[in-house]
């Protein structure tokens, strides 16, 4: 899961990122509206938390035009403005959330799973595929109801590929989903997390499509 | 009941009618004199009447008409001395002792008579005192008793009178009445008799001092729950974070954070305070002669710490004392957040100076640092609450700037900001008046 933070406070920036990456997210963090701009132009990201009072380009601004562009990536206001005629304007400009400082990480993160679940048409909570049930709140993976150890980026390999299962998922689409801007990938790390996956899961879980990438199909 | 204007009714209908009792009991006691001489009068003239008549074997007719009337009784003896005729038969009063008026006393009773002897007969009239003193005392009431009828219009029009005069009053109540401490409107100061108007004054001033300490404080809640939302978010995500750190390096990290984190939100709080107190609502604190060069150099000394932790060369340079008579806190608040700006924002191995002058009207701080300056163009933003230059530090809030200008502001002062040596650096000049006095509320004169 990659998302974009779009937030000007540098330590309230850190203390997000952080937050999110240790629940296993991928989190670009821009810190004005030109630099989020860029970022919502170059890639399609899960989820986008936006802090509105922005210097360069205003929060609302952007949101105005990245519904205009008729994109429909989801997007969580951050903001300190909890008068209701701002929670109005801004889930009228099309956000999907609006989440008022100060927010506790627990809602910030069910409030992303929850969007994601929206997108995705799932209404509860669990994932199921197969013998597998994925709990995307706390990362645990059960397999015929035992607990399975994943590490996080094993977690959220497993989770982008159960999204969609029977579909191709390219190992570039992996890498960009899983890592920020400033996470060194290494060439073949995919290769080595869908390795120990497979060392955990069954072999046949998840068949590579050669030259193009990875897809999970139901055990025959 | 205490009103003011039952009490003044009362106190008028009360002087009234003892003026009344007063005039009554001074008419009766005239009157008496005048129907005392009067009735005198008459007996002599009873008695003169008698005296022409010739025989009592009659009743004469000029006596029956004065018995009727005015109990008046007539006795007469011959040359003997016996007692031919006597109008009340049963009750005959004693002869006087010698001619003319006369006071007796008679069966407890005080009469008045007249003795005229006249060819061997003597005749005497009497007369019991009673009417001559109901007639004074019907006298005294003629007088009075129009006074009475008087009084219900006299009550109704002081009523009247009473409330025309205290109406300004009652008015000034209903103003108050509609009052409430969100809208302390003031009371109109036109039309008011003298004796209310300075009344309306103090309230009115009252009211001034109350609303702006009441527009503080709601700004200052309001300011404060806003603006700690930020820091506080943070803090509790840091804590998130320390809760999660898995290895003891992540957690000596988490630990790193949380502190940076509380540190901004108390800082936070400090600063938002040292602002409600200069701000230019803030009711002024009693002023002290305050020694610039020695204030200077404690700031210093307290900060000398954080510069050398930064590799920062602070010092400080005077020529002789320099003091002037202000408020204490605010020309530490102003010296410290100057100096506090200039080791943040100057980079490791940078300078800053502070030097504390005079001139013959003035006092001058100057602090000047080698750090990237402030462009001409943002000079004036960056003194606005709340405003932050972009790249500026995590550690500030935006007020320091402003808690300097309107400390500068509550002594008169005016602020310069410009480059230090070499056109590097930001070099902050501020002047003090030496003689607050005169400008103490000489404001916007050191609006920046
Ligand atoms: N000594 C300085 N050198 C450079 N820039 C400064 C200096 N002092 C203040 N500034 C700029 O002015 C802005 C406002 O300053 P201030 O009101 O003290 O707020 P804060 O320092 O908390 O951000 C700062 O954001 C900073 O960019
Ligand atoms: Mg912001």
């Amino acid at each position: 899961m990659r998302l974009l933070l779009v937030e000007d406070d540098p330590m309230l920036g850190d203390s997000v990122q952080c937050v999110l990456q240790q629940e296993s997210f991928a989190v670009d963090w821009a810190r004005d509206g030109e630099e989020a701009e860029l970022a919502l132009n170059a890639f399609l990201y899960d989820c986008v938390l936006l802090d509105l009072g922005l210097p360069g380009k205003n929060g609302l601004d952007l949101l105005h035009d990245l519904r205009k562009r008729k994109s429909s990536m989801p997007v969580i206001i951050l903001t300190a403005r909890d008068a209701v005629s701002d929670r109005v304007a801004g889930l009228d400009s099309g956000a999907d959330d609006y989440l008022v400082k100060p927010f506790d990480p627990d809602e910030l993160t069910a409030r992303i799973r929850a969007l994601l679940r929206r997108r995705d048409g799932r209404v509860e909570p669990l994932i199921t595929f197969g013998t597998l049930t994925l709990n995307p709140a706390t990362h645990e993976l059960y397999c015929q109801g035992r607990p399975i150890r994943l590490s996080l980026r094993e977690f959220s390999l497993i989770s982008l590929l159960l999204e969609r299962p029977g579909a191709t998922v390219s190992r570039e689409q992996l890498e960009e989903r899983l890592y920020g801007w400033n996470e060194e990938v290494e060439s073949n790390a995919i290769g080595v997390h869908i390795h120990n996956l497979r060392k955990k899961l069954g072999h046949d879980l998840i068949r590579t499509v050669r030259g193009v990438g990875y897809m999970v199909i139901e055990n025959p | 009941m205490n009103s003011i204007s039952r009490r003044l009714l009362a106190l008028l209908l009360g002087a009234l009618t003892v003026a009344a009792l007063l005039a009554g009991a001074s008419t009766y006691l005239k009157a008496r004199v005048e129907v005392n001489e009067l009735f005198d009068y008459q007996l002599l003239q009873m008695a003169l009447s008698l005296r022409d008549q010739k025989s009592f074997e009659q009743r004469p007719t000029a006596a029956s008409d004065y018995e009727k009337e005015d109990d008046v009784t007539i006795q007469v003896w011959n040359s003997a001395g016996a007692l031919i005729y006597v109008s009340i038969h049963d009750a005959p009063l004693p002869r006087a002792t010698h001619a003319g008026l006369q006071t007796v006393i008679f069966r407890n009773a005080e009469w008045r008579t007249f003795l005229l002897t006249d060819q061997g007969r003597t005749i005497q009239v009497s007369q019991p005192f009673k009417p001559r003193q109901e007639m004074s005392f019907i006298f005294a009431l003629r007088t009075i008793m129009p006074l009475f009828f008087i009084f219900p219009a006299l009550a109704l029009t002081i009523w009247f009178a009473v409330r025309y005069t205290l109406k300004p009053l009652t008015k000034v109540a209903d103003g108050v009445t509609r009052l409430s401490p969100s809208s302390l409107e003031p009371l109109p100061e036109t039309n008011l008799p003298a004796e209310i108007l300075p009344l309306v004054q103090r309230l009115n001033f009252l009211f001034e001092q109350l609303s702006r300490a009441f527009d503080i404080q709601k700004r200052f809640v309001a300011d404060a729950a806003h603006e700690l939302r930020t820091p506080l978010t943070a803090v509790k995500l840091q804590v998130r974070i320390l809760e999660r750190s898995a290895s003891e390096d992540e957690r000596i990290e988490a630990l790193e954070r949380l502190r940076l984190g509380v540190d901004r939100a108390a800082r936070l709080v400090g600063q938002l305070l040292a602002l409600a107190r200069v701000e230019p609502e803030a009711p002024p604190v009693p002023l002290m002669e305050v020694s610039l060069n020695r204030l200077a150099e404690e700031i210093i000394v307290e900060q000398t710490r954080i510069a050398a932790e930064k590799g920062i060369n602070l010092g400080t340079s005077a020529d002789g004392p320099v003091s002037v008579v202000g408020e204490p806190d605010a020309l530490r608040a102003m010296i410290s957040n100057l100096v506090d700006n200039a080791i943040r924002y100057t980079l490791p191995g940078g300078t800053v100076d502070v030097t504390v002058r005079q001139n013959e009207l003035a006092a001058i701080i100057d602090v000047a640092d080698t750090g990237p300056g402030i462009p001409p163009e943002e000079r004036v933003r960056v003194f606005d609450r709340f405003y932050r230059r972009q790249g500026s530090d995590a550690a500030g809030c935006g007020l320091g700037l402003a808690i300097v200008k309107y400390a500068v502001k509550r002594h008169g002062g005016t602020i310069m900001l410009g480059e230090a040596a070499e056109g590097k650096g930001l070099r902050v000049i501020i002047e003090i008046p030496l003689h607050p006095f005169n400008s103490r509320h000489a404001q916007g004169q050191g609006s920046p």
